[in-house]
């Protein structure tokens, strides 16, 4: 296995984003990246230097955590003349009115020369050049290294067990494929498994095939997601315990084999999964690498984990049962 | 080339009446009805099903096009008329049942499929089935349904949260925008009404010159005669029809927005409507 010079970490490459050489992650690449940030209202104050100690105390203390925006990438003040300019927290987190009472509360004495919106970048930008237009385009952001680089070398798989769970997708397959009546065209055939991190490890809730079928409704991803969605409304009708809330698979991981189609990558950010993982890519229909990558997109205000299984293993395998080529199918 | 909308705006009209029926249901106010072209007649409806049913997937077109799923149907005759805009999900969904064609309210700006966030309906990378997909008609009402519900949400949550979206709350709509060609806009929509594809102020209306206020648009035999709407929704009073067209300003004879129309807010929790 092939490790960069950079990774701190053997099963790491960096350059191509695999971990243990089996996990390959998809994502927009640079070039699909957009250099156009997607933007977010922020509250910033005008004040006296001296008082800007009291002003970062406010930050850390009232204004931090509670702000469902993350300003980490932020530089917080900047030089306006004589005055500090400093970012305070977004709009989505306070109003007008709220936020110059925190200030009087908390920073008595303090002399506020000007309250006012402006636009950051929302998200940390992804390249040092992007960081440094952004800088000069937006307001002074900060570059602590690529943050995929860190994301890499810090996120954790069992890896035994994701072998595991995807031997147990590729099990059921199998068993469908012998079940079905017309085993020769195995067109549109699909195995979609969901499990939940409990404590540290991964449960299986439901795992769903297609056989075949062409219609929109069979597709193994939503078959799955109805299945999550049925058995809570059955324990919720058969049990004392409160209703739970949100949003049902939240956080959930998805494992299946094909890359799924528009539809069902779409259904996958409105649940709100944790992560997908995949084996056989679906050009020219699917809804990640083969276009628009959902769930790896700014705008849609969900964002998953997406890994590709590369494992030799167990791509042969299911190459041996469904075949290499996916004829334009929606999966 | 129709200059008269009268009947799509009569079909969009059902639309509303079907989420505001979902909306007194504790659900998103997004509906649709599905009509034959073969036909003319309206064959199925479906509305946001997501909190009965606990599935983030089950929009008013999943519910819609699930009843088609054993009969013996050609999508290509079915138009669909839904308030908002379908999402990235419903609009692939569509286009993989080889839908004939869509007309919309409002845009969705969070996840529009067909135009707005990705035009799913329409790219020529996705295989077959693609379809046209038409916004602009009741368009203010698609979204002040929604602003009923999120009002509703705000109100009703345990501590009053922080304002989401500023424009909740403000009376104006946001620009009138057409995410389809002024080719399409004139197809559909008629040569003289071309001022508006780029106004962005002024709406459709069902007679070019011509205001009208949703009271104008139905009556309750025609959203009695809806299938399955009475029998899942519950019955349909004509008081209800009547709280439902007080929810709406009405358009000026020039598209203009009537904003000193006062307009009633809908109330979940008194479970009725309120000035
Ligand atoms: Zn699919
Ligand atoms: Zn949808």
């Amino acid at each position: 296995m092939k490790t960069s010079k950079n990774s701190e970490n053997e099963h790491v490459n960096l350059e191509q984003g695999i971990l243990y050489g089996v996990l390959k992650q998809i994502r927009a690449n640079e070039d699909q990246i957009s250099e156009k940030p997607t933007l977010v209202s922020v509250w910033y104050c005008d004040i006296n230097p001296k008082d800007t100690q009291k002003i970062v105390a406010l930050i850390r203390d009232h204004l931090t955590d509670p702000d469902p925006v993350s300003l980490t990438h932020i530089k917080r003040f900047m030089k306006v003349n004589e005055c500090i300019r400093s970012i305070l927290c977004s709009l989505e987190y306070i109003d007008e009115g709220k936020l110059i009472n925190l200030i009087h509360e908390h920073c008595p004495g303090v002399e506020i020369r000007s309250v006012g919106l402006i636009e950051v970048p929302r998200y940390a930008p992804q390249t040092k050049d992007i960081t440094q237009a952004w800088s000069s385009k937006y307001w002074p952001l900060a570059w602590k290294g690529n943050p995929n680089h860190q994301f890499l070398n810090t996120v954790e798989f069992d890896i035994s067990r994701e072998e595991e769970i995807v031997s147990t997708l590729l099990d059921e397959l199998e068993q469908c494929i012998k079940k079905s009546k017309d085993s020769s065209d195995c067109s549109g055939v699909s195995a979609t498994l969901i499990a939940e991190n409990i404590n540290d490890s991964i449960k299986l809730k439901t795992i769903h095939a297609n056989t075949g079928s062409k219609t929109p409704y069979d597709h193994s991803v939503m078959k799955a997601i109805s299945s999550i969605a049925n058995n809570e409304l059955h324990r919720r009708k058969h049990s004392s315990q409160e209703d739970g809330e949100g949003y049902l698979c939240h956080n959930m991981i998805v494992y299946t084999t094909h890359e799924p189609c528009v539809m069902c990558c779409m259904a996958l950010v409105h649940s709100r999964i944790g992560r997908l993982v995949y084996l056989q890519g679906t050009p020219p229909t699917g809804g990640l690498e083969s276009n628009y990558q959902l769930g790896d997109r700014d705008g849609l205000n969900w964002k998953f984990q997406i890994w590709k299984w590369i494992g030799q293993n167990e791509v042969h395998r299911l190459e041996s049962l469904v075949g290499k080529e996916s004829k334009a199918i929606n999966y | 080339m129709s200059s008269d909308l009268s009947g799509h705006f009569h079909d969009m009209a059902l639309s509303m009446f079907v989420a505001y029926k979902a909306l007194l249901f504790n659900e998103t106010p997004v509906a649709c009805i599905v009509k034959n072209t073969k036909t003319g007649e309206v064959t199925s409806i479906g509305y946001n099903y997501t909190n009965t049913s606990l599935n983030g997937t089950q929009h008013a077109e999943f519910i819609a096009m699930q009843r088609f799923k054993d009969q013996d149907v050609n999508y290509k005759d079915l138009v669909v008329y839904v308030t908002v805009e379908p999402c990235i999900m419903c609009a692939s969904f569509l286009r993989q049942l080889g839908i004939g064609k869509v007309y919309y309210g409002c845009g969705n700006d969070r996840f529009g499929g067909t135009g707005t966030v990705l035009s799913v309906h329409d790219d020529p990378n996705l295989g077959e089935g693609r379809y046209e997909s038409i916004g602009g008609i009741m368009r203010t009402e698609g979204i002040q349904l929604l602003r009923n519900f999120y009002i509703q949400e705000n109100e009703s949550a345990p501590q009053p949260k922080i304002k989401k979206n500023k424009e909740i709350e403000t009376k104006e709509f946001p620009r009138n925008e057409f995410k389809f060609s002024e080719d399409q806009f004139i197809e559909n929509y008629g040569k003289e009404r071309i001022p508006l594809y780029n106004d962005g102020v002024k709406e459709l209306t069902p007679v070019f010159g011509k205001g009208y206020s949703v009271h104008d648009l139905i009556d309750i035999s025609s959203v009695k005669a809806l299938p399955y709407l009475e029998q899942e929704l519950g019955e349909i009073t004509q008081d209800q029809l009547n709280e439902f067209c007080d929810l709406f300003f009405n358009i000026h004879d020039n598209g203009e927005i009537n904003y000193d129309k006062p307009i009633r807010k809908y109330n979940a929790k008194k479970r009725h409507l309120e000035e």
